[in-house]
């Protein structure tokens, strides 16, 4: 088998995870934060270590990360906790949905208004794109850092950069990106940044986080028990708790402290460098078949590559991958934005996306199969 | 023995680190209901002959807690 849809989720993930996660399960998975016996402060000093870890990669507070269920509930927790009433967005046109749909929801209730600035163009065009959008009212820009459909790159230091100057919340979403390019919240001016932990951090799925550089949280999303002043209706008003109500998913979240202890062993620019390498084999080898359409955001490379081939419908080159042992994902990748910014809105597309452990070979043979289906009729 | 109550587990642990780093055994527990004005709260327990690097401890590692109790 070869997995080509690490864009989705990595597989496989380094044996460490799953080890941590059995140990877990079966030694010491107490309710953290709950009780002071040994299970439960154990539990507890698990989930601490991987808040520090976290935060130490990303340079934030380790008491302002924030663990959720996955990216789609970190994204919708930052944008609703640190929205301001009949306030201004911006979103840019290479939206997730789950950036685009709290966003319109918000909008459609009549809490905010929004715009959507253009990606196409240099980081100066962007940002003019950015600035012609600002209204007076205009308090949160939320965007990808790198779009899950062909990996485009905003420029994120300049847009944190623009937001600081202009007092607005700057929401980043690194679901592609955390892990594979170097993210600082404090220097780049995140307000906040999420992310999960099963792409390319090399998690389980499950766990996901939210890191804060801000103290202009107004509201939390979901109310409930924290461990901690139980007798008080109300939520606590410090992180993390404040947006952790309910029992962490203490299993993930300790294979998740896993994969980072194994990813701060490698060196990142090389893994970057790997999934380049396989982008740009890629390229060359399907840029080969006239009857491929290959669908490049960017000049630069990255580790997700959006093509499709003539005649054939995305969803019918996706089953014969299948059926033939290759792991893609065809359609529109919950990004109905980035789809209609690239001119694929009508069809979709397949992507194949990359991890560590691809293999140019993996990339040869896949090739060699897409060749073969192209010349059927 | 000396109990420093702190606002959740998450700054316990810090707290425990932070003596940790500086030499100082400490014990997480959770305090006793009349420690506490709202219910369910930690604290970290440690020799009160710690007392002044345990407080100097937890400054510099910018941990911040409602009290010191004796006990």
């Amino acid at each position: 088998m070869i997995y080509l849809d690490n864009s989705a989720t990595t597989f496989p993930k380094p044996l460490c995870v799953s080890e941590e996660i059995a140990k877990c399960i079966n030694n010491y998975c107490g309710n953290p934060g709950r009780s002071s016996h040994r299970l439960s402060i154990k539990s507890a000093e698990k989930i601490y270590e991987t808040r520090a870890l976290l935060a130490q990669m990303f340079n934030g507070e380790t008491e302002n990360v924030v663990f959720t269920y996955n990216t789609t509930y970190a994204l919708n927790t930052a944008i609703k906790s640190l929205m301001v009433p009949n306030s201004h967005v911006l979103i840019s046109d290479i939206e997730h949905n789950s950036v685009l749909r709290p966003i319109v929801k918000l909008s459609n209730e009549k809490f905010c208004t929004y715009d959507i600035f253009a990606t196409n163009g240099t980081d100066e065009e962007i940002l003019f794109s950015i600035k012609s959008k600002l209204k007076p009212n205009t308090t949160m820009l939320a965007c990808t850092h790198v779009s899950n459909v062909g990996s485009r790159r905003l420029p994120i230091t300049k847009i944190g950069k623009l937001c600081k100057e202009n007092n607005i919340i700057f929401i980043l979403d690194a679901a592609q990106s955390a892990g594979l390019y170097d993210i600082n919240v404090k220097k780049m001016n995140i307000s906040a940044l999420c992310f999960p932990a099963h792409k390319s951090l090399y998690g389980p799925q499950g766990a996901a986080a939210i890191i804060y550089n801000t103290d202009k949280i107004r509201s939390t999303m979901v109310e409930g028990g924290t461990g901690i002043n139980s007798l008080d209706e109300n939520m606590p008003d410090f992180l993390p708790e404040m947006l952790e109500a309910g029992t962490l998913s203490t299993p993930c979240i300790s294979g998740w402290c896993a994969s980072l202890k194994w990813l701060k062993s490698l060196d990142l620019s090389k893994i970057r460098a790997h999934e380049e390498d396989l982008y740009l084999t890629s390229v060359k080898c399907l840029s080969e078949n006239n009857n491929i359409i290959l669908y490049k955001m960017n000049s630069y490379p990255g580790n997700a590559l959006l093509f499709n081939l003539k005649n054939k419908s995305p969803s019918f080159v996706s089953n014969y991958l299948n059926n033939n042992g290759i792991c893609v994902r065809s359609g529109f990748h919950c990004s109905p934005l980035a789809h209609k910014t690239l001119g694929t809105l009508n069809s979709g597309a397949v992507r194949i996306s990359f991890s560590i452990f691809n293999t140019r070979n993996e990339i040869y043979e896949f090739s060699k199969l897409i060749n073969e289906l192209s010349s059927k009729k | 023995m000396c109990i420093a109550s702190m606002k959740s587990m998450t700054y316990a642990i810090k707290a425990q680190k932070a003596l940790s780093s500086n030499y100082i055994n400490s014990e997480i527990i959770k305090l006793d209901s009349n420690m506490t004005k709202k219910g369910c709260s930690y604290g970290v327990k440690f020799d009160c002959i710690n007392l002044q690097v345990a407080e100097r401890a937890l400054k510099s590692y910018g941990v911040r807690y409602s009290q010191i109790i004796t006990v």
